[in-house]
């Protein structure tokens, strides 16, 4: 029972991490209705500037907010490709992530570890301990979301839906759509940024390959939220933490891993079905 | 209707779940020790690094250690989650991790139960070595030295040495740094070809064969993957391949002083039994370099390059065609 509790911990560590991830997939692609792919090289930079950071010794809440920062620009880089050079959505995402490659390898190499270091997760007090990282994230994720939630209700929040919806209502009322979209995605990839920070310095190393199929996370997470409900909120997290209860099952049941991929595939598909199907009765 | 859905997945899961249940439930496991493997990707040497391990722990223990054996798939993510289900789990004495990311998440959460590494070029390097360490093993270096000295003997006219590997993989940076500064004091021109991606190899490939000698590569996954690709290409173009993999010799290239992972496994055993059975504590073990210092030619290479063998190397030479 008491494996089986940890075990359970470490899923919704996990799955509130990612949450964070799913949140950055879900603002783009159903607020500003873009398929953001530049959310995987996000994560990378946001992970790479807080090994970099923290190993400089500054506050891992500073270094945290610094990946919140670049994120952002990373976001806004891949709203000018966009916007103003007129490359394809999907493209401009990947020119993102393709180039922050380089960049998130030159800044903390391919690998750096932590260990030693002071992370937000180490400077808790010690009678927390076991549950430290729990607590730590939950809060993180309340914040956060309630800072979203917050924000979505505000006059900018309502502006920012309509460019995705209807973008034309934003033209006549005299407003800028690009600004909006731009907006849009550079809080998309400011959450990305800050998952792949809280997971560095949760896992206490960086790795170059950590990001390779966070997208797919994030995706399948928001897939499995929207069984739930369609709005931003609690739901994004549900969904990625029985994402990650699905992969954990997968390694539980000692499948051969091989098939983990195409397991997820198949998920997604199905719940697609699954929810189209409900929408026509 | 949003619980109707709700109930669809759940229901779907669940069966899922059962199905997989009823068939891969394991028999109840009656051994004195269970050692949990932790696998980085599918790769022929991490796969060999296992078989030689599990190998000589069944010939010394028979039936008297039971393995659970995982593989993330070259997922990070999930080496984490299979490194936190181990950590949960008390039927485990020790984990044999395999891979640096292996060993960097199960060093991470797992401080008290011995931790067994293998593949791992640069221990030090994440922090793994320490006097409370719990963490023992072999390491994977190569002996960059001793490969230029065979280079140097084998192809005494090489001048130009292009130096291919993955520039985000740290064991091969690592190893990458080192043979520079080795061809440097040899007085040997080094060129870096470095691929970010599994798509650049031919191109990256040809471009080395055009301005180079001879091609080395450090212990490199992506090179070992693309192994077969790489070595017929410098083929075409006739120039020698020199790998850091032994295993990778039977492919094409034309030699390797490497590092024998078969032999890393075994080795990683014999010191994983010294704690296990014999209670010494992890810390008290240096992480081992392997053994070995064969040197494997590939002899349909050697012949369609035109090349011979010098005696100096001769005793030293085990010939794969």
């Amino acid at each position: 029972m008491i494996e089986l509790m940890h075990i359970a911990q470490g899923i919704i560590e996990r799955g509130l991490i990612f949450g964070i991830v799913v949140a950055a997939v879900y603002l783009a692609s159903r607020l500003i209705n873009f398929d953001n792919l530049a959310v995987e090289g996000a994560f990378g930079l946001g992970g790479a500037l807080t090994a970099l950071l923290i190993s400089w010794n500054l506050n891992p809440w500073l270094a945290l907010c610094g990946s919140a920062f670049v994120g952002a620009l990373s976001g806004v880089a891949t709203g000018l490709l966009n916007t103003k050079l007129k490359l394809n959505n999907l493209i401009s995402g990947i020119v993102v992530t393709t180039g922050l490659f380089s960049i998130t390898l030159k800044t903390a190499g391919s690998n750096m570890t932590l260990s030693g270091k002071q992370t937000i997760f180490s400077a808790m007090p010690a009678f927390l301990a076991p549950y430290q990282s729990l607590l730590l994230l939950l809060l993180t994720c309340t914040i956060l979301f309630s800072l979203i939630s917050w924000f979505l209700k505000t006059e900018v929040g309502f502006l920012l839906r309509a460019a995705g919806d209807t973008p034309q209502m934003l033209t006549n009322i005299g407003k800028n759509v690009d600004l909006y979209i731009i907006l849009g995605l550079a809080l998309s990839n400011m959450f990305a940024a800050m998952g792949g920070a809280l997971f560095v310095q949760y896992t206490g190393y960086f790795s170059i390959w950590a990001s390779v199929g966070v997208l797919i996370i994030g995706l399948a997470g928001m897939i499995l939220a929207q069984t739930l409900s369609p709005h931003f909120g609690v739901s994004l997290l549900i969904g990625s933490i029985a994402y990650q209860a699905i992969i954990a099952l997968t390694f539980e049941l000692q499948l051969n891993q091989d098939w983990n991929k195409l397991i997820t595939a198949l998920l997604i598909v199905l719940l697609i079905v699954i929810k189209q199907w409900l929408h026509e009765k | 209707m949003k619980k109707v859905a709700l109930l669809i997945v759940l229901l779907a899961v669940g069966v899922f779940g059962f199905v997989i249940l009823k068939k891969s439930q394991a028999p109840a496991i009656a051994a004195t020790y269970t050692i949990g493997i932790l696998q980085t990707a599918s790769h022929p040497a991490l796969d060999a690094t296992r078989e030689g391990f599990i190998e000589e722990i069944k010939s010394k223990m028979g039936d008297d250690i039971a393995f659970v054996i995982q593989n993330a798939e070259g997922s990070i993510v999930n080496v984490h989650t299979i490194a936190q289900q181990f950590h949960a789990k008390k039927q485990f004495n020790g984990f044999f991790v395999i891979a640096t990311p292996a060993a960097q998440a199960m060093a991470a959460i797992e401080k008290e139960r011995p931790i067994f590494i293998a593949a791992v070029s640069d221990p030090a390097s994440i922090g793994l070595i320490h006097p409370k360490t719990n963490v023992c093993g072999t390491k994977d270096m190569i002996d960059v030295k001793a490969g230029i000295q065979m280079l140097q003997e084998l192809l005494p006219d090489a001048k130009k040495v292009g130096l291919l590997y993955t520039s985000g993989e740290v064991n091969s940076m690592v190893l990458v740094k080192e043979m520079h500064n080795e061809l440097k004091a040899r007085g040997l021109i080094a060129m870096d070809f470095a691929m970010s991606s599994e798509a650049d190899i031919q191109a990256m490939v040809e471009s080395a064969c055009s301005k180079v000698d001879v091609i080395m590569t450090p212990t490199d996954n992506m090179v070992g993957s693309a192994i077969a690709s790489i070595a017929a290409i410098a083929l075409k173009y006739k120039k020698p391949l020199i790998v850091s993999d032994n295993m990778l010799i039977k492919e094409g290239p034309l030699a390797s002083r490497g590092v024998d992972y078969k032999a890393g496994g075994k080795q990683t055993a014999d010191i994983a039994l010294e704690v296990l059975v014999q209670g010494k504590h992890p810390s008290e073990l240096p992480i081992e370099q392997i053994q070995g210092g064969q040197i494997f030619i590939n002899k349909n290479t050697l012949d369609a390059l035109g090349l011979s063998i010098p005696a100096a190397l001769k005793d030293r030479v085990e010939l794969v065609s």
